[in-house]
């Protein structure tokens, strides 16, 4: 199942890119600043690039060399695209994967507890807050926190990943700087997370509240603690799993707009700059290893979801 | 056997169960007592409280429900006869599963799907006897053997979903002799099931009792049910409890109009069935 969707992503993103107007040619042209460059270098451009090719064959060469994970070398600085979204991926890994374990961290308990007492005043202030805080667009978040923790204290680096000066220092103020600087971004990343999680997982953990299974346990002797880690939280997990495959990819997406806002050098910006120079092999290149995160997410979530039920193992 | 044997091992007085302030009760001044070993069973049409009963017995009803009465339970001697509506909620956890043990309708359900069948009944001996681990693991494939289940090595890796209605079932009875207790209220044990199936869980359940010397508290509503496990019938009807006799006065003309229709129902049913099984020879 995983193949096929994967080639048929690759075919999808091929020919958006390469069916859509303009060209990197003509995007150099504009670049000069003087009237555009002369059809003859135009002519060579597109040559150069293989641009003059019928569109199958273009596609069969892209194809044999996507699998190989080679995308070619990038249009804008001649590197290879590998190798730039390589260095500009573990950016973006770092701040997602911190977020998601972080939101989980805080999602679980908070979640627990509003279950455990529903319809009680918590239960109905963590929702209200949940609800409002979903309904705020993370940039607004984004641009507040700048303008007032950033700019107006200046408690909080706001752009980029490093200070200046981040090779001359030593490992643990590597780490404290990095920390530094991640904390706004990872906050805007963070409480959309949250507030979408924590109404989930009551809801589900009320519904698992209220199976036989649990009423049986209660009856048996357990006491509220033993039922709640032992049997409640176990079976909240898989719908829990299922959530996070599809979270995982969408705040990936979602990481464009805030990581040109924070200037932060991750595959969100990226994509942003290739898109706006139309550097060809970096978007597709980018969109292909998108797809892979999403495709390699899905499976590693199904793997998880067997261990964890074995009602699915079998099916 | 028991020091107790005298003195009722569980006498509910007047007890009354309203689930809504202004609503009729589910239950109206009950009042029975069972002796240590006996089995009672509780039967009445659908709706007539006896699930109530037996959640009020183990303080499950929901919190909003407001219940009435006294619940004296002796136990087996071991400790002071208590007033379960008086004791706290962790005295009330210290007597589920080790004193008072219940199974239930819904078998397949009344298992955690994702926690394999050994290590469910192995967690209720560790709880309700303070056993290490590996001895409740011994103790749950002895468990598994008692209730008449083949290979219990085998069945303690199964997942509840791989068990038939009657194999959980049969789980369920092991888990409620897991605590060793008194008292086991089974709420419509075998409704669920096809005759045969039902017939040879009710034999399990009766010899496993007798062995134990449990008291049995059977809730059903079909006299059939009850005739097979049973030595004394309590009749719940809207509420009410209305009959009290031993199973073998069924037919006396003493009995409330409830208690006949209930036989009534029960002779119609086989009749039926012969009826039907005429018609197909």
């Amino acid at each position: 199942m995983t193949i096929p969707t994967f080639v048929g992503i690759v075919l999808i993103t091929f020919l958006l890119i390469h069916l859509s107007p303009g060209s990197p040619a003509s995007g150099t042209a504009g670049g000069f600043g003087d009237g555009g460059i002369s059809s003859v270098d135009h002519d060579r451009l597109r040559t150069h690039f293989e641009l003059d090719a019928p569109l199958l064959s273009r596609f069969g060469r892209w194809l044999t060399r996507v699998i190989r994970f080679d995308f070619g070398r990038s249009f804008a600085d001649g590197r290879p695209v590998s190798q730039r979204i390589l260095e500009r991926l573990y950016p973006t890994l770092l701040v997602t994967l911190v977020t998601i374990m972080i939101g989980l961290c805080i999602v679980i308990p908070i979640a627990s507890y509003a279950a455990l007492h529903a319809g009680k005043h918590f239960d109905r202030i963590i929702l209200g807050a949940c609800v409002g805080f979903y309904a705020i667009p993370p940039y607004i978040v984004g641009m507040v926190l700048i303008l007032i923790l950033g700019v107006r204290f200046e408690w909080l680096p706001f752009s980029g990943l490093t200070s200046e000066g981040y090779s001359e220092m030593r490992l643990w103020q590597k780490f404290v700087d990095i920390i530094q600087h991640s904390v706004l971004i990872g906050c805007c990343f963070l409480y959309p997370l949250v507030a979408y999680l924590v109404p989930f997982v009551r809801a589900t953990m009320l519904s698992v509240l209220n199976e036989d299974f649990v009423r049986a346990a209660f009856a048996r002797g357990l006491t509220k603690r033993q039922v709640v880690f032992r049997h409640v939280l176990p079976n909240t997990l898989g719908p829990l799993l299922t959530v996070m495959g599809l979270i995982v990819p969408a705040v990936l997406g979602g990481s464009v707009v805030l990581e040109v806002m924070f200037a932060w050098p991750g595959m969100g910006r990226l994509l942003y700059e290739s898109i706006h120079d139309r550097d060809y092999p970096v978007i597709m290149g980018m969109t292909v290893l998108s797809a892979v995160i999403v495709l390699g997410v899905t499976l590693v979530v199904d793997l998880l979801h067997a261990w964890s039920d074995p009602r699915v193992r079998y099916a | 056997m028991k020091t107790a044997i005298e003195q009722p091992l569980i006498e509910v007085t007047d007890l009354s169960v309203r689930y809504k302030r202004g609503q009729a009760p589910v239950l109206r001044d009950v009042s029975f007592s069972m002796n240590c070993g006996e089995s009672i069973a509780l039967v009445g049409d659908s709706g007539c409280g006896k699930s109530t009963l037996a959640m009020s017995l183990m303080r499950l009803l929901p919190a909003d429900a407001a219940v009435r009465g006294s619940i004296v339970f002796r136990g087996d001697g071991e400790f002071e006869p208590m007033d379960l509506m008086g004791v706290d909620e962790r005295t009330m956890q210290a007597v589920r599963g080790k004193h008072i043990a219940m199974v239930f309708q819904n078998s397949v359900g009344s298992l955690d799907p994702v926690m394999r069948v050994g290590n469910q009944i192995a967690e209720v001996v560790r709880v309700t006897q303070g056993a290490d681990r590996s001895t409740a693991h011994k103790m749950a494939i002895k468990l598994i053997e008692r209730v008449g289940l083949p290979s219990p090595q085998r069945l303690a890796q199964a997942w509840p979903h791989e068990l038939s209605g009657g194999m959980a079932q049969r789980v369920g009875l092991a888990l409620a002799l897991a605590g060793n207790p008194s008292l086991i209220i089974a709420d419509e044990p075998t409704s669920a099931m096809d005759a045969n199936v039902q017939s040879q869980i009710l034999e399990v359940f009766r010899h496993a009792c007798r062995q134990a010397g449990v008291a049995l508290l059977l809730i059903t509503h079909d006299i059939c049910v009850a005739q097979a496990l049973a030595n004394r019938v309590c009749v719940l009807d809207r509420g009410s409890l209305v009959d009290n006799r031993p199973i073998d006065k069924l037919d006396s003309p003493s009995c409330h109009a409830a208690t006949k229709r209930l036989v009534d129902a029960a002779r119609l049913k086989s009749k039926a069935f012969t009826a039907i099984a005429g018609k197909m020879v």
